[in-house]
């Protein structure tokens, strides 16, 4: 390319920096030049293919420069790098709720060089295949890459529970005794919420708040607890 | 030729508590989820382990700002809820047990999920199951595990 006209797309925040690579299939990819667009490219922007009003093939090395024009946003040409190939084999998969091919695909997908929003485009389109593991996977790649996202970060905590909880050595429910009963009694309550101790039968109500409420009122028990279980008749 | 196979597991529970689920192939097993104690089947065909909402919004102390939102695909549907972690622990009639940090699914109604979810929730395999070595002997109806 020129470097006069190479200078006109400096001047514009652009850089058409693989035009002669890519001229042959009419597709332009800018990069970002400077500190705006450096920061808009970070964000969930909509990158567009551009292609010029008169046939890309009429600009040569050695022409002239001179001021194109280019067509942005025209609904056929519009994608968008959640739309990349790879990710749009993800989405595919995810609909079809095919774990196996969302992870076949899954292994294709280059995480460098993707933006924080199209990890968490990932994350939900892992979640909408079934692939829970891959959402973690895909979340940990992302705080990689993204280490300050707090969306990230965040998949991450919920997603990878490592500590292990704090234990509350209280008064605990007796299984066997709670076993008994509802193996008795179970069936008389089918359909409502009951809450046994130690093999008794402290309330049953169709509804889980009033059945709390009701047994917290009378026993002066306070919920959750791991001495009273609350379950169901069968 | 036969294989011997030792493992060693830390505690066992009896399962399938009641007349009505007698006949039942699915265990029912006494746990604690997030310190009440309550039921859940054992189903290793779910992705994740999954509470009954109003289970969650009476009992577990889940703080929304700590959850993800998400559409999940459960038994080939998807179904909007929150996920969580919540400790999880089981009961056992014999031996020790171990609590553990699990994510667990609060689906947003709980006809999205089935009906049996009404009343009990269910021990799937996302950070609950595969955190385990489990064994179940259906003869007798014992889930060991450690």
């Amino acid at each position: 390319m020129q470097s006069g006209a190479k200078q006109a797309f400096e001047n514009e925040g652009f850089r058409a920096h693989d035009y002669l690579s890519r001229a042959g299939e009419d597709l332009w990819k800018y990069a970002p030049t400077n500190k705006l667009i450096s920061v808009l490219a970070e964000e969930d922007v909509s990158w567009r293919i551009a292609r010029t009003k008169t046939s890309i093939r009429t600009i040569t090395i050695g022409s002239t420069p001179k001021q194109l024009t280019f067509n942005f946003g025209q609904q056929t040409e519009v994608t968008s790098l959640n739309q990349s190939p790879a990710l749009t084999r993800l989405e595919e998969a995810a609909n079809r709720g095919s774990e196996t091919d969302f992870l076949v695909n899954l292994d294709n997908v280059k995480w460098r060089g993707r933006t924080a929003a199209e990890f968490v485009r990932a994350i939900k389109l892992a979640f909408k295949a079934g692939a829970f593991r891959a959402a973690l996977y895909i979340a940990s790649e992302g705080v990689k890459h993204h280490p300050e996202d707090a969306d990230l970060r965040k998949y991450v905590c919920v997603l990878n529970p490592n500590q292990p909880p704090a234990t509350e050595q209280t008064a605990e429910a007796k299984p066997q005794a709670n076993r008994e009963w509802l193996k008795a009694h179970a069936h008389e309550y089918k359909g409502k919420w009951i809450a046994i101790r130690n093999g008794e039968l402290l309330g049953a109500a169709h509804s889980l708040e009033t059945l709390v409420e009701e047994v917290s009122r009378e026993y002066g028990i306070t919920f959750p607890s791991r001495e009273v279980m609350v379950t169901t008749g069968a | 030729m036969s294989l011997v196979l030792t493992l060693t597991f830390k505690g066992r529970a009896n399962y399938n508590r009641s007349s009505a689920t007698s006949m039942s192939t699915r265990p029912i097993l006494a746990v604690f989820i997030g310190g009440q104690s309550a039921e859940a089947y054992l189903d290793t065909g779910m992705p994740v382990t999954v509470c009954p909402p109003d289970f969650a919004a009476t009992l577990l102390s889940l703080d929304p700002a700590d959850g993800l939102e998400e559409e999940v695909r459960i038994r080939g549907v998807l179904v909007k809820g929150r996920m969580h972690n919540a400790s999880i622990e089981f009961v056992a009639d014999q031996g020790t047990v171990t609590p553990m940090n699990a994510v667990v699914f609060v689906p947003d109604s709980a006809a999205d999920v089935g009906p049996d979810l009404a009343g009990f929730s269910f021990l799937g395999m996302y950070e609950c199951l595969n955190k385990l070595i489990f064994g179940v002997d259906a003869l007798t109806e014992v889930f060991y595990f450690n």
